[in-house]
């Protein structure tokens, strides 16, 4: 198995602290700057190293706190891409591969840097400089760097590789992949698995559907995307009515019974700004209809950005913000299947 | 009566031995002591640099020969080469050492490799500032003894004088070449 338990005090008010085991597809790490993401990869490249723990790669035991392991990089069989750019300004691209696969006799080493530069489109600019190369072809150039020696787990931070690039990469390697990345998109087109990484804790971990349909706390809900986490207390439960009510602080909403709870218990209540829906003031009644009044209204490149009082947002299409007229006295509707409540 | 040359070949051979002799010793344990913090180390780098040993050595010392002189040119000449290469290196990207750590080179691959070919420059202008200021000293030092007059007085002067301006002109280079690396 794969598996990463780690400790590792930074400052007083920060420390990673994580326990997960990794899949063979690609798990993707997501959390805001600041989270642990790197960190978290450089401890398992052996670039830094944790104060406890102990982490496994193929059952094999790359860093044990206790029986004091704690393998060099270039003996863990993980490949590393950064998170800036750092291939080696001074020597050309094909240098740069040749310096990453120096470990190597010569004619080995000539074999995988003229397949690295196959696989990688990198011949034009094989000669090049980093500089003057363009920025596609240095990221493929440390992707290839990364996987010369045939690791047998890819760390990927932040660089920005897109869709396609993953696509590149599974043609050439075959094994896990850990990412760093802050763009949910990326997480749901590459990844297989998807872990919610807070001020150095996971807060939640699953398939990338599940974790962003149903977060499971206030923080997850926060990094899976939603922008409306409310704070809310139960006033009604009625197993009969099958509902219950939540009072919001100025307003309450129905959802349906939510077993398990007691009256009065605190809970949060996600929703998606694109879910929730502006109606005009004068609009018939319907459930979970919510006076509210605009704040700010910011466009956006694909849609309009709705700001109310209570610190609501929502996000129109920008024919519906057109269909809702110059009006400034509106009511949000918060459709009942589009409610997360999280305990 | 021709003018005594010795002392401007005696400040030269003392000069191009200093530079040399601390572009030999300095960079490699700068480049140890790149990533730890030793405040000690810091401040006694401070001090020599800026110690003006060939001038004390000139009075101190029984006989003033070349050997003398360079010894004592070397007591700030290596500290200050030391402090130079120590804070170029510290300013080398840390992507590229890591990158170079998991290709599994060596603390001294790295330094052959990486750190003398990016930041080799700050070193050579190092020396040859810290030489040339050496060269200015011994001149100090031969007339205080009254062992040199007035024309190779002169022509150390203006060889002091050229030292400084390579050196200014190689940390003019050293700034573009830094620019070259960053892609600019």
């Amino acid at each position: 198995m794969t598996g990463i338990r780690i400790k590792k005090r930074v400052s007083e008010a920060f420390a990673l602290e994580v326990d997960f085991s990794l899949g063979a597809g690609i798990t993707a790490l997501i959390g805001p700057t600041g989270a642990g993401k790197t960190l978290l990869l450089e401890i398992v490249a052996g670039l830094a190293t944790p104060d406890e723990g102990r982490i496994l790669l193929d059952d094999a035991i790359l860093f044990d706190g206790q029986a004091r392991v704690d393998l060099p990089p270039v003996r863990r069989g993980c490949g590393y891409i950064s998170q800036t750019d750092s291939l080696f300004p001074h020597r050309t691209l094909r240098q740069n591969l040749e310096f990453a696969a120096h470990r190597f006799r010569r004619l080995e080493r000539h074999r995988r840097v003229a397949e690295a530069i196959e696989h990688f489109a990198l011949a034009e600019a094989a000669e090049l400089r980093p500089a003057d190369a363009g920025p596609d072809e240095r990221l493929r150039c440390s992707i290839a760097r990364a996987l010369i020696g045939a690791p047998a787990l890819l760390l990927a931070d932040d660089a920005g590789i897109d869709g396609a690039l993953f696509g590149l990469i599974r043609a050439h390697f075959r094994g896990p992949i850990l990412m760093a990345a802050r763009d949910l998109d990326l997480a749901c087109t590459a990844a297989s698995e998807m872990a919610l990484l807070d001020r150095g804790r996971i807060v939640q971990r699953g398939a990338p559907r599940t974790v962003l349909d149903q977060p499971a706390t206030a923080e997850a809900a926060r990094l899976a995307g939603y922008e409306n986490v409310l704070p809310g207390t139960i006033s009604t439960l009625d197993r009969a009515a099958n509902l219950s009510r939540l009072d919001l602080g100025g307003f309450s909403l129905t959802v349906p019974y939510l077993p398990g709870h007691l009256r009065g218990d605190r809970v949060w209540v996600a929703i998606r700004a694109a879910a929730v829906r502006p109606h005009r003031a004068d609009s018939p009644p319907a459930p979970n209809l919510v006076a509210a009044e605009l704040i700010r209204v910011s466009p956006r490149a694909q849609s309009v950005r709705l700001e109310f009082s209570g610190s609501i947002a929502a996000e129109l299409s920008l024919a519906q913000f057109a269909a809702l007229g110059d009006n400034k006295s509106l009511c949000l509707e918060f459709p009942g299947e589009s409610l997360r409540v999280i305990a | 009566m021709t003018a005594d040359w010795s002392p401007l070949w005696f400040s030269l051979r003392v000069a191009l031995l200093v530079s040399l002799l601390a572009l030999m010793i300095a960079p490699w344990p700068a480049w140890l002591l790149a990533r730890r913090n030793w405040p000690a180390v810091t401040l006694l780098a401070g001090f020599l640099s800026i110690f003006p040993a060939v001038i004390v050595a000139a009075l101190t010392a029984p006989v003033f020969t070349w050997r003398v002189a360079v010894a004592a040119g070397l007591v700030r000449a290596v500290p200050y080469t030391f402090s130079a290469c120590r804070a170029a290196f510290q300013s080398l990207n840390p992507g590229y050492v890591k990158a170079a750590r998991m290709a599994g080179a060596s603390d001294l691959r790295i330094f052959w490799t990486l750190a003398l070919p990016l930041d080799g420059r700050a070193a050579l202008r190092a020396a040859v500032h810290v030489s040339a200021e050496a060269m200015l000293e011994v001149a100090v030092a031969l007339w205080i003894l009254g062992r040199m007059s007035l024309p190779p007085a002169g022509a150390v002067l203006l060889t002091a004088l050229a030292g400084q301006a390579l050196a200014l002109w190689l940390r003019g280079e050293g700034a573009s070449s830094v620019e070259r690396q960053a892609g600019r």
